[in-house]
């Protein structure tokens, strides 16, 4: 669809400007209360590629990605054991604001959750406006736009950025979302089965924005959708809870690998739809 | 067989045509008959409503003139009164409702799921449910028998704030539980601190219903008698809420009811009423503009 646009449209410098930014989970486990979650995961996510985690519900895939930005300690009694490194600084040391890592690794959720109370545009510098973060007029104008095209909306919105972010449709509220999520520039960004509740026209559009996003930024996809994985990722991980209920790592690897010829067996059943 | 297959209408040949028709059109004739007799019951609450209000008027109306509202007790208005309850009331909602919205943003922003909340959610469902006499009795405890606290407007107050409180902290808590997790968590995402996040994006998003619940509880404060009964009363305009006691529209109502004078009990009701139902409308109007849909 609006490929040659969104490419027309990332200024050279703009592009120049982006450093390539690694992210690295090193002996994470993840617990609710006492109950373990996810334990001892390994797992690197290449600079501006883009890694799909599956598996079955409850294998610990969603827990892991909001460990990735200290989102899961936001749920009461939660609390995560080991290390996630961006650009080699561990996100969990205890100097760490968490705050700070979440202006540096973005999310975008199941859900689409525009901020109801604010208009598109406000929604979209709602990174900088809740912040604090004062920028002149002409500045703000510039970021919603480039966000916008970005997120594949800009021509969809533009005359009515006035109108409440709600007035969207679905998918239209996820790209504002993701546009959202972008406009403060982080480093990383996570996107947490963010077409699990949109139709198929709208999957395809979010997934397309993915392949052009990847250019700039290093993605972490959540997808109970096989195909999808299939269809944008360049890595794939496959999670899984054995017997204790317990998420696990049990496979990564260049995503045709995965799928084609995976080298465990639970991999192989769950790619060929075994179970799951 | 055959014989009777021909006798019955051609439609009960089909298996989703009840076979006893004669049961069926009874049990139709109760439904209807119950769901008639549940409507009626509903609407008693209308009724009793509506009959209070037109009876208010048809008594009240005609008792209403300049002199109600501009002469003291004593010369058959109500000044006196008025202005005791709106500057009682006043203060006690300076209190109350502070204290009351950062209680409800406490146990519903950072305490949720605590059992420290859950101690402070049950006392406060206590203090609501409190009998206001009781309440008047404590206010009047410190007054008469500890010798803390005066006879004063400001002791009306603190005893009217009492009512408040309870019902602000846990109609507010309520209307902020209605706020969808996913929105503190988009904003949580965007590194925006907790505080922020609640200031911005919670209390926004919710504003008209905060409104709400704090009018709710200043309303049933502003109509309240047991508990100033003891410490309020003044049939002459006082102003200074920290000398000398206040009337209030209620004690008028009560005092006019036990003296048999009844115009003037039931022009005042319609006074309370009103004052109450404008302050409620002025506020919808002026949060109305950010109410969304979520």
């Amino acid at each position: 669809m609006q490929a040659e646009q969104l490419v027309t449209t990332q200024t050279p410098e703009a592009t120049a400007n982006r450093k390539a930014h690694s992210l690295e989970v090193k002996n994470i486990s993840a617990y609710y209360g006492a109950n373990l979650a996810l334990e001892n995961v390994n797992l690197r996510y290449e600079p501006n590629k883009i890694t799909a985690m599956i598996g079955p519900s409850g294998c610990g895939k969603s827990t892991l990605i909001r460990c990735l930005n200290r989102m899961h300690e936001v749920i009461r009694g939660a609390h995560v054991e080991g290390q996630v490194l961006l650009d080699g600084d561990d996100i969990y040391a205890s100097t760490v604001d968490p705050v700070q890592v979440r202006r540096n690794i973005g999310m975008v959720f199941q859900k689409p959750n525009p901020f109801p109370t604010m208009s598109i545009y406000e929604n979209v510098i709602s990174g900088f406006k809740l912040n604090n973060i004062n920028k002149p007029k002409q500045e703000l104008d510039h970021i919603v736009e480039r966000s916008l095209r970005a997120a594949a909306l800009w021509d969809e919105v533009k005359d009515k950025l006035k109108a409440s972010g709600g007035s969207l449709s679905g998918g239209q509220q996820q790209r504002l979302c993701i546009a959202r999520a972008i406009a403060v520039e982080p480093k990383i960004l996570l996107l947490d089965e963010p077409c699990s509740a949109l139709d198929p026209i709208s999957t395809i559009k979010v997934e397309q924005l993915m392949t052009e996003l990847v250019k700039n930024f290093t993605l972490v996809l959540v997808t109970h959708n096989m195909q999808q994985a299939t269809r944008v990722s360049d890595y794939t991980a496959f999670f899984l809870a054995g017997e204790r209920r317990v998420g696990q790592l049990i496979e990564y690897g260049p995503t045709d690998r995965i799928f084609n010829a995976p080298e465990r067996k639970e991999t192989q059943d769950y790619v060929s739809g075994r179970f799951g | 067989m055959s014989k009777a297959v021909m006798q019955a209408p051609p439609a009960a040949t089909s298996a989703l045509v009840p076979e006893d028709r004669a049961r069926y059109t009874w049990r139709k004739a109760v439904s209807a008959f119950t769901v008639v007799v549940l409507v009626l019951l509903a609407l008693s609450g209308v009724g009793i409503l509506g009959t209070i209000v037109v009876n208010l008027f048809i008594n009240g109306l005609s008792s209403i003139n300049l002199d109600l509202l501009v002469k003291q007790s004593l010369q058959g208005g109500i000044l006196n009164a008025l202005i005791g309850t709106l500057l009682m009331v006043g203060m006690a909602a300076l209190m109350a409702v502070p204290i009351g919205v950062l209680t409800a943003i406490y146990l519903s922003e950072y305490g949720y799921g605590s059992r420290f909340a859950e101690v402070v959610r049950f006392c406060l469902d206590l203090l609501a449910q409190m009998p206001t006499i009781v309440t008047g009795l404590f206010i009047w405890l410190f007054v008469v028998q500890y010798r803390l606290l005066q006879p004063i407007g400001f002791t009306g107050s603190l005893a009217l704030a009492i009512v408040m409180l309870p019902i602000i902290a846990r109609t507010v808590e309520e209307v902020l539980r209605l706020v969808p997790g996913m929105l503190r968590e988009a904003a949580l995402a965007l590194g925006v601190p907790r505080w922020r996040m609640v200031i911005s994006v919670v209390i926004p998003t919710v504003l008209p219903g905060i409104v709400t619940g704090v009018l709710l509880g200043v309303a049933r404060a502003a109509g309240e008698t047991a508990p100033i009964i003891l410490v309020a009363g003044n049939d002459f305009i006082n102003w200074n809420l920290f000398e000398n006691p206040m009337g209030a529209i209620p004690l008028q109502i009560y005092k006019d009811s036990t003296t048999a004078n009844f115009p003037r009990a039931f022009a005042a009701a319609l006074v309370l009423i009103s004052t109450i139902a404008m302050f409620s409308a002025a506020a919808r109007f002026f949060t109305r503009k950010s109410q969304v849909e979520y």
